[in-house]
């Protein structure tokens, strides 16, 4: 099961984080404002603790996010027992993920006009072909956002370049694609760490207008091999 | 082309794209991620830099920098004329 929170800076604390930790950062956090990046930070910090929290089914108090050599938060709890987390922030938003079933990978990106779509540094070749291809407004930014998902998922890696989507496509509720670790990236992962990726982006509304979520996770264990 | 002048358009991106680094100065030991830039705005910059310096920088070889002085760097390294034989 993964558990996913939202916070939107400056916006008043959540009643059910009254008296921990995180109430306290997210007051700081609605308290400096014009510090976004900072501010942000500390949002998505609070956020990666609450979903912690509820995928270990412990106490906020108990659970502290640390942050790895690559940048990634780490989860310590006494509780003896380990999740993946992931976290983003864009313009007025932060989002955590938590999973206790596998990598999980989440990133959030405000939606804005973009020229992403033909970066050489982004895409590779036969990404900016399917990019073209798919009938949404900002098709770029959204194949951007899937795949840092992805790649943040697999937590290993120089960047994006790692990653590949290999069959984008818009869905019901927004796009979706499969990812696809490159072979130097799949040199870098464990034997028994997946090697492709189901990534889904949705909209969802913020203070500030719209953005693009998007959520990595492993295929589930019926689901068969993607290509 | 000099650094300088990579620098020149390296600033003016940085400062047309992301927000955070509008009316602030920029220093060669800048990271683009000092002035809040999210991951696609630190691409735009550096795609449409890329672009309009008609430069190619190896996408693996663009992931190492961590601040404006290694990307500079880079487009220096790119920008330089292959020795001929």
């Amino acid at each position: 099961m993964i558990h996913i929170e939202v916070r939107t800076l400056g916006a008043p604390r959540p009643r059910s984080l009254a008296g921990s930790r995180a109430d306290t950062e997210c007051a700081v956090a609605a308290a400096h404002t014009m510090l976004r990046c900072g501010s942000r930070h500390t949002l998505g910090r609070s956020a990666a603790r609450r979903c912690a929290a509820r995928a270990l089914g412990v106490p906020e108090r108990s659970v502290t996010i640390d942050t790895g050599p690559c940048g990634e938060p780490i989860v310590r709890t006494g509780a003896g027992r380990t999740i993946e987390l992931s976290i983003s922030h864009s313009a007025r938003l932060a989002v955590a993920a938590a999973s206790s079933t596998g990598p999980v990978g989440i990133d959030l990106e405000r939606v804005r006009a973009t020229d992403v779509q033909h970066s050489e540094w982004a895409f590779s070749r036969s990404e900016r072909q399917r990019i073209a291809r798919l009938p949404v407004p900002h098709a770029g930014l959204w194949a951007w956002s899937l795949k840092e998902a992805a790649w943040k998922a697999w937590r290993l890696g120089t960047g994006p370049e790692d990653v590949c989507l290999t069959a984008l496509r818009v869905t019901a509720g927004g796009v979706a694609s499969r990812a696809r670790a490159t072979s130097r990236l799949s040199r870098l992962l464990e034997d028994d760490a997946p090697r492709t990726l189901y990534v889904r982006a949705r909209p969802i509304e913020g203070p500030d207008g719209s953005y693009v979520l998007s959520l990595a996770r492993a295929p589930r264990p019926n689901t068969p091999a993607a290509a | 082309m000099t650094r300088e002048e990579m620098m020149v358009v390296i600033v003016r991106n940085i400062q047309e794209i992301i927000e955070g680094a509008r009316g602030r100065e920029i220093l060669e030991s800048h990271s683009m991620r000092d002035f809040g830039a999210d991951s696609l705005e630190i691409v735009e910059v550096v795609s449409r830099s890329m672009k309009e310096l008609r430069l190619k920088v190896p996408r693996t070889d663009l992931s190492t920098a961590k601040n404006l002085s290694d990307l500079l760097d880079l487009f220096e390294k790119a920008a330089a004329p292959v020795p001929t034989p």
